[in-house]
């Protein structure tokens, strides 16, 4: 078993096989080795390691993805945003909730969970106005008119084709 | 802005912007001026969500205008894989016309070097049709090799090229496009060599 600590402080224990799926913590218990010390995670809240400890647990035993699989730039692997239904209902939460797990699936290192997060928010962008996703990511549009102008004329050799 | 801010800070929320290890992070504004304050995702994060949307052009081409830190990942969606062909058995004039338009537009973007960048593949199909004039043919394959010449410059690996003329292609290229193609595991439809 392996203990993780939050960053409200909260104590979880899970089997090392849940835990090690992410890679943080895999690489940390290669380093300290044989230990009962508990791993502390504080860029994680304890709401949001409840969430990916589920997500761990239900995938458990399941293949990882090499840890070069994802280096190689000009594959053009195929993106879909696909999603199987158990991870479509885990990831049916609240948006703030969301870009909480993406945040500790990018810290903690876990890809196929990354993956469901963003492939998530890629649904959510789909055929919204850029203002719409301005304003479900929070963002100040900050280009200058001219610069807004120059990407329009540059990507108007997309738009008829 | 500064009162609205610290009340909003003074009821904890200032807990949810925790810094994480990202160095991207730091550029991305830490406090939204958003009456709806929810959590920023670093940009490393929005490139990579924007990457499963590579096959969606008409929302990348939104995503591009919602910020500079936007715009450069949409771009490299967009602009991804340069596809020209003809539509098959056509023999009308207007056809050709679009088509040979298309082409003279590509040629225009690629002339800018960072656009041209973006490009990870070229398909050239079915440069012939039915029934055209000699001049339209030689047209199109001067196009397309000056297309080949720019792309040659970016580097792009990995070319397409099936239906072309390819010996009408060849007199276009010049010797440093030409080796550099070779140079390349490309598919090449030989039946027009």
């Amino acid at each position: 078993m392996v203990t993780l600590v939050t960053s409200d402080n909260e104590k979880f224990t899970a089997d090392k096989e849940v835990a090690e799926r992410s890679v943080l913590i895999k690489n940390m218990l290669e380093d300290v080795g044989e230990s009962d010390q508990p791993i502390p995670l504080p860029n994680v809240s304890s709401s949001v390691l409840k969430k990916v400890l589920e997500y761990c647990e239900h995938h458990r035993g399941e293949p990882l993805p090499a840890a070069d699989a994802d280096t190689t730039q000009d594959d053009t692997r195929k993106r879909t945003t696909d999603i199987s239904e158990w991870d479509q209902k885990f990831i049916t939460v609240d948006q703030e909730m969301l870009f909480e797990i993406i945040l500790a699936a990018n810290y903690l290192d876990i890809k196929s969970l990354l993956d469901v997060g963003c492939k998530t928010v890629a649904n959510m962008i789909k055929g919204k106005t850029p203002e719409e996703i301005r304003k479900l990511f929070n963002i100040v549009n900050d280009f200058t008119p001219e610069e807004e102008a120059q990407i329009k004329k540059e990507n108007e050799w997309a738009e008829d084709r | 802005m500064s009162r609205k801010l610290r009340k909003r800070i003074g009821h904890g929320i200032q807990a949810i912007f925790i810094k994480w290890t990202s160095k991207t992070f730091a550029s991305s504004s830490a406090i939204s001026p958003s009456p709806n304050p929810s959590i920023q995702l670093p940009n490393e994060l929005i490139q990579y969500i924007l990457e499963h949307l590579y096959s969606d052009t008409p929302t990348l081409l939104n995503c591009a205008l919602v910020a500079r830190a936007w715009a450069t990942p949409s771009q490299r969606g967009i602009f991804r894989e340069v596809i020209l062909q003809l539509p098959y058995a056509s023999s009308r004039k207007k056809t050709y016309r679009l088509f040979a338009r298309s082409l003279s537009k590509t040629n225009k973007m690629l002339v800018n070097p960072r656009l041209a960048s973006y490009v990870q593949l070229l398909k050239l199909y079915n440069f012939y049709g039915y029934l055209v004039e000699e001049a339209t043919v030689t047209f199109l394959h001067a196009a397309a090799a000056l297309i080949i010449q720019r792309l040659s410059k970016a580097r792009v690996n990995k070319v397409h090229i099936s239906g072309v003329a390819w010996y009408r292609l060849r007199i276009s290229l010049n010797f440093f496009t030409f080796r550099y193609l070779h140079s390349l595991s490309w598919h090449l439809a030989m039946r027009h060599i």
